[in-house]
C-alpha cells in the first residue's frame, strides 16, 4: 500500500505527486498505452539504472520490503518465491511455479497448502536451499522487532483476518500472541510453529485456520513465504542486507540514501528458473539510484544524457511536469491504470446517520477533484475502492452518481439539515490543499457546514496515526488503497471488515471503523468459497453493500503515467509488478 | 580565563540537557511511537509486542532516565529486558551494544545513533569547511574592496549584487543549479558525494562544487555587507585617523588597525555560522541529496525516527554551545580590551 506503511496505500494517495510510488500493493495499469516490452529484441548486457527517491526504501530484508514497486523489483533480481506472476501484458495472469516445483496443492480446499523445492537452488554462498528455509523465512515475520516500516507485509494476513496459521494438533494455540520468532522463541512456541508450517523432506505444508483459497498468489505477490537462511540472519542488523537466490546479489553495500548495485549471481542457475516468464535477466547490471525528488528524476529522464538513457523509475511523472513533456519523449513515455484507488473515508463513529453519509457521496464533485490533481493522466473516477485492474472489478451502486456529484439529490437527502463535518487531509502540497477545497466546496453548495483540517507533513503522530486512531476528532480523511495482489480479497476485507472488539487503531485499512454484520458475512462467505467466481460475486456484493451504506467517499482510480531513459527496451507495467514497471523484462538496447 | 571556560561549559551542559528533555517529552508525548513500526495490519496485540520490545511500554520519566543513564554508561538493545535476555540466550551475538555516550538506536537505519552521526558527518563537515572558506575569502575580500572603493561603481555593484543574493533563498539557488547548470545545461556531471578516499582530492573538491556554492552564495553575501559596514565604521575611528595623521601608508592603516578591529565582531558570527552549519544545512543537503546531518534530520522527521532526532538535537546544541564557548575565548585574544569575567 503506501510508501511508508499506511502510506503504501494512504499516503501517497494523498500526496498526490508523489502519487504513484507506493503500493506494495498496488499500482497500476491495465493499460490505456503502450508498454513496450516485446517491440524490441531482447539482449544481455549493460546496467539499467532504477532512479528513486532518497529514503523511500524502509527495508531491503523480505520481512520488511513493504512497497509494491519493491517487492516486484526484488521478486525479478534477487528474491525468489515458490510462486510467481509472470511476466504478461495478460490482465489476469495465475501464478506460475518459481522456487517450488507447482504452485501448490491442496487436499482440502484451501485450509492446507503444500509445495515441494526443486532441486539445484542455491543461495548466494551456495548453499543448497532447503525447506528449514522455507520455514525460517516465515517465521521471521512473527519477530515483532523485525518490523520496522514494513510490518512483515503479508505475514499480517496470515495473523489476522482467518487466515492464521495454526498448528493441526492444538488449533487452539495463537501463534500470533504466543511465537515471537526464531530469534527468541520459546521452545513450545517453535514446536507449534513447525507444525503449523511443517516440512517433510523438501516439501512443506502451510495450515491454516480457515480456507485461502488464493493463496498461491499471495506467495506470489509477497515475500513472507520465501526462504531466508538461518545462518544469514542477524537480526534487526539485517535491514538492508540481501541474501539472494536470484539472478543478481548485491556489491558492496544497500544505502537507502543514495541506492546500490547488483551484479550477476554466479550461484543462479537459469536451468532451475524460466526466465522467458519471470526473470529475462538481461543487464548485466542494475543499479539503484536515490535522487531528491521526483521532479529531479523526471527532469533527469527528460535530458535523456548518459547513463540515464538506460534509466527508469517507478514514479509517475509530477502533474506540474506534464507540460515539460514535449513530442520528442512521447516515444518514453507510458500511461497505464493501476490497482490505486483514491477514496474519502468516512468515520462511522461519528457519522453514524446512513443517510448524512449518503449525501455526502451524492455532493461529491469527484471529477473537480481529479482535475485539481492533474487531469486524466492522474486519474479517472470511480464508484469503488476496488482498482478497475483487479480480477472481478465491477462498479457499485453509486455509478449512477454523476462524477461532478449531484448537490440536488444530497440537499433531498439532508431533508433541510446542515451537518457540520470536519474534514482531515495530509496538508503536504499545494495540490492537495486544491482538492480539498474543492471538496469543500462540493458539499457546502448541498448543505454541509465543513472545517477543513489539514494535518501537517511533519506532524506528530503522523497523519495515518492520526486518522487511523480511535476516537478521533475528524468525520472524514482523505485515503488510498492498492491491492497487495491482485484479487478482490486484498481490497474488501482490509477496508471493510469489522475492526476486533476493543482495537483502538484500525487493522488493515478500516481506519473509519466501519462495522456491517451483513459485509463481515459476505466476506466469511467468500473466504470459504473455493470458486473463483463465487468469491468475487460475494466480495462485489459486500463492497456494494457497503458502499450504499455510506461506508466511504470514492474518487478516482488512479493512472500511472512513466517516462523512461532512450535506451531501455523491455518497459512493461505489468499485472506482475502491480503495473509497475516489471524488471524482469528489462533490457539495455544496443 | 579557566573558571570561565568550565562555568561557560557547566551552563551548556544544563542547556543541553533542558533541550533534551524538552524534545523528548514532546516527541514521545505525541502518542506511541510504536504505532509507527507496527506495519499495515496492527492489530491490538501486534502494537502491545511492538510497543514492548522497543521500550515504549514504559512511562516517559523511565525511558528519559535509560536514556540518560546510556549517555554516561551505554546501553544494550533491543529495550525490552524480556526480549533482550531470551536473545542474549540464543544469539547473543545478536544483541546490540551501544557504547557510552550512546544516543540511541534507529530501528529505520538498523544502526545505533552514533553510528548514524559517524555516517553522516563526513559530508556535513565537509560542505560546511568548503563553503565556509568560500564564503569567508570571498566574502571578507569584496566586502573590503566594496569599502575601499566607496561611492565608486565597484562598491556600487557590489551592494546590488549582493542584496539580489542575500534575498534568494537557499533552495532557489540549489534548484536553479542543480536543474540548470547540471542537468539542463550540463555543465558539471550530476553533483554526487565523492570523498577523499573514493576520489582524491579533487574529485572531493569538485563533488562538493555546486552545494558548496550554493551554501556560500547566502553566507558570502551577507559577509561582504558586514564586512563592509565594520570597515567603514573602523576607518572613522580616532585612531585610523591618528595612524594617518601620523603619515603610514594607506595599506598599513587599512590592513594593521581598520581590518583588525572591523574583523574581530567578524569572527563570533562566523564561529557561531559555522557552528550551526555543522547541524546539518537541511536544504542544500535535501536538494542536491547529499547525505549529511541535514538530510539525516529530514529523513528521521519523515519517518518519525525519533531517536535520531533527539541524537541530532544533541549534537546540534552542542556544537553551538561548543562554539560559543570557543568565540568568547578567542574573541579576548583577538581583542584585549575584552576581559573574561
Amino acid at each position: 500500500m503506501t510508501r511508508k506503511w499506511l502510506s503504501r496505500t494512504a499516503v501517497v494517495a494523498v500526496i498526490g505527486v508523489l502519487a504513484v510510488g507506493i503500493t506494495a500493493c498496488s499500482s497500476g495499469g491495465g493499460g490505456t498505452t503502450s508498454p513496450s516490452a516485446g517491440s524490441g529484441t531482447a539482449v544481455k548486457g549493460g546496467t539499467v539504472t532504477w532512479l528513486d527517491v532518497s529514503g523511500e526504501f524502509e527495508a531491503t530484508d523480505p520481512v520488511g520490503v513493504y512497497l509494491g514497486e519493491e517487492i516486484a523489483g526484488f521478486r525479478r533480481i534477487v528474491y525468489r518465491g515458490l510462486t510467481a506472476f509472470p511476466i504478461t501484458k495478460d490482465k489476469n495472469p495465475t501464478p506460475v511455479a518459481d522456487l517450488a516445483t507447482n504452485t501448490g496443492t491442496t487436499k482440502d480446499k484451501g485450509k492446507t497448502w503444500s509445495y515441494t523445492l526443486k532441486s539445484g537452488l542455491k543461495w548466494q554462498d551456495g548453499t543448497t536451499i532447503t525447506c528449514a528455509d522455507l520455514q525460517y523465512g516465515l517465521s521471521r515475520g512473527y519477530d515483532a522487532s523485525l518490523v520496522a516500516g514494513g510490518g512483515g507485509v503479508g505475514l499480517t494476513y496470515f495473523g489476522d483476518g482467518g487466515y492464521n496459521l495454526i498448528d493441526p494438533s492444538d488449533p487452539s494455540y495463537d501463534l500470533s500472541t504466543e511465537y515471537t520468532g526464531p530469534l527468541t522463541g520459546s521452545a513450545t512456541a517453535q514446536a507449534h510453529f513447525d507444525k503449523a508450517a511443517s516440512c517433510s523432506g523438501n516439501t512443506i505444508t502451510y495450515h491454516f485456520q480457515n480456507a485461502w483459497p488464493d493463496f498461491p498468489s499471495a506467495a506470489a505477490a509477497l515475500f513472507s513465504t520465501d526462504p531466508y537462511e538461518k545462518s544469514f540472519d542477524k537480526g534487526t542488523a539485517n535491514l538492508f542486507t540481501v541474501n539472494s537466490d536470484g539472478p543478481y546479489k548485491l556489491s558492496g553495500t544497500f544505502d537507502p540514501q543514495t541506492g546500490g548495485t547488483f551484479v550477476r549471481n554466479s550461484e543462479y542457475k537459469a536451468s532451475t528458473d524460466t526466465p522467458a516468464t519471470t526473470r529475462g535477466a538481461y543487464p548485466d547490471t542494475v543499479k539503484f539510484e536515490f535522487v531528491d525528488s521526483p521532479e529531479t528524476i523526471t527532469e533527469r529522464l527528460i535530458a535523456d544524457s548518459s547513463s540515464d538513457q538506460s534509466a527508469f523509475t517507478p514514479l509517475n511523472i509530477p502533474s506540474d511536469k506534464y507540460s515539460e513533456i514535449s513530442d520528442a519523449q512521447s516515444s518514453r513515455v507510458v500511461t497505464s491504470t493501476s490497482p490505486y484507488t483514491r477514496f474519502l473515508e468516512i468515520n462511522s463513529n461519528t457519522l453514524t446517520d446512513p443517510t448524512v453519509r449518503s449525501a455526502l457521496i451524492e455532493a461529491t464533485n469527484r471529477a473537480d477533484v481529479i482535475k485539481a490533481e492533474g487531469g486524466s493522466k492522474w486519474g479517472t473516477p470511480t464508484s469503488t475502492i476496488v482498482a478497475g485492474a483487479i480480477p472481478g472489478f465491477q462498479q457499485n451502486s453509486l455509478s449512477k452518481i454523476p462524477a461532478a456529484g449531484d448537490p440536488a439529490a444530497a440537499k433531498k437527502l439532508l431533508a433541510g439539515k446542515t451537518p457540520s463535518i470536519r474534514f482531515a487531509f495530509s496538508d503536504t502540497s499545494t495540490v492537495i490543499e486544491q482538492v480539498a477545497a474543492t471538496l469543500q466546496q462540493s458539499w457546502e453548495a448541498a448543505g454541509f457546514k465543513v472545517t477543513l483540517v489539514p494535518i501537517s507533513k511533519s506532524a506528530k503522530p503522523g497523519y495515518y496515526a492520526q486518522v487511523g486512531s480511535d476516537p478521533k476528532p475528524f468525520d472524514v480523511f482523505f485515503a488510498g488503497w492498492a491491492a497487495d495482489w491482485p484479487s478482490l480479497f486484498a481490497v474488501v476485507p482490509p477496508i471493510l471488515q469489522s475492526n476486533p472488539k476493543g482495537a483502538t487503531f484500525g487493522v488493515g485499512f478500516n481506519y473509519g471503523f466501519y462495522s456491517n454484520k451483513t459485509v463481515d458475512g459476505l466476506i466469511k462467505q467468500a473466504s470459504a468459497s473455493t470458486d473463483p467466481a463465487t468469491q468475487q460475486k460475494l466480495l462485489n456484493q459486500a463492497d456494494d453493500t457497503a458502499a450504499k451504506d455510506g461506508a466511504y467517499v470514492p474518487l478516482a482510480n488512479q493512472n500511472n503515467y512513466f517516462i523512461y531513459g532512450s535506451k531501455l527496451g523491455g518497459f512493461l507495467p505489468d499485472v506482475a509488478s502491480s503495473y509497475y514497471p516489471d524488471l524482469g523484462a528489462m533490457y539495455v538496447s544496443k | 580565563m579557566i573558571a570561565f571556560a568550565i562555568r561557560r561549559i557547566l551552563v551548556g551542559i544544563v542547556m543541553l540537557l533542558a533541550m533534551v528533555l524538552v524534545v523528548f517529552i514532546l516527541f514521545f508525548a505525541a502518542g506511541n511511537p510504536a504505532r509507527d513500526v507496527c506495519g499495515k495490519f496492527c492489530t491490538p496485540e501486534k502494537l502491545k509486542q511492538v510497543t514492548q520490545v522497543y521500550g515504549y511500554d514504559q512511562p516517559i520519566s523511565e525511558q528519559f532516565g535509560l536514556f540518560m543513564k546510556g549517555l554516561v554508561v551505554g546501553r544494550d538493545y533491543p529495550v525490552d529486558d524480556k526480549y533482550r535476555e531470551a536473545l542474549a540466550k540464543s544469539n547473543p551475538d545478536l544483541v546490540i551494544h551501544c557504547p557510552a555516550p550512546c544516543l540511541g538506536y534507529s530501528q529505520h537505519d538498523a544502526l545505533t545513533v552514533n553510528q548514524d552521526i559517524v555516517k553522516y558527518a563526513p559530508v556535513t563537515l565537509s560542505l560546511s569547511i568548503y563553503s565556509f572558506v568560500l564564503w569567508i575569502f570571498f566574502g571578507v575580500l569584496i566586502g573590503v574592496l566594496a569599502a575601499v572603493f566607496k561611492g565608486r561603481a565597484l562598491d556600487r555593484i557590489t551592494v546590488g549584487i549582493t542584496l539580489v543574493v542575500y534575498a534568494l533563498p537557499t533552495f532557489f539557488i540549489g534548484t536553479f543549479l542543480l536543474q540548470f547548470v547540471a542537468i539542463k545545461w550540463r555543465l558539471v556531471p550530476y553533483p554526487s558525494y565523492v570523498s577523499i578516499a573514493d576520489g582524491g582530492v579533487i574529485g572531493w573538491f569538485s563533488s562538493l562544487f555546486l552545494p558548496a556554492l550554493t551554501l556560500a552564495l547566502f553566507y558570502m553575501a551577507a559577509y561582504v555587507r558586514i564586512t563592509r559596514a565594520f570597515v567603514l565604521e573602523s576607518l572613522t575611528e580616532d585612531y585610523i585617523r591618528t595612524a594617518r595623521a601620523k603619515g603610514l601608508r594607506t595599506r598599513v592603516v587599512l590592513f594593521k588597525h581598520g581590518l583588525r578591529a572591523a574583523l574581530t565582531p567578524l569572527l563570533s558570527m562566523a564561529g557561531l555560522d559555522f557552528a550551526a552549519l555543522l547541524a546539518g544545512a537541511v536544504i542544500t543537503e535535501s536538494v542536491f541529496n547529499y547525505q549529511g546531518l541535514g538530510l539525516l534530520a529530514v529523513t528521521a522527521n519523515k519517518n518519525s525516527d525519533l531517536p535520531v532526532l533527539i541524537g541530532l538535537v544533541i549534537v546540534a546544541g552542542a556544537a553551538v554551545i561548543l562554539a560559543n564557548i570557543i568565540v568568547d575565548i578567542l574573541y579576548a585574544y583577538v581583542d584585549p580590551r575584552v576581559r573574561l569575567r
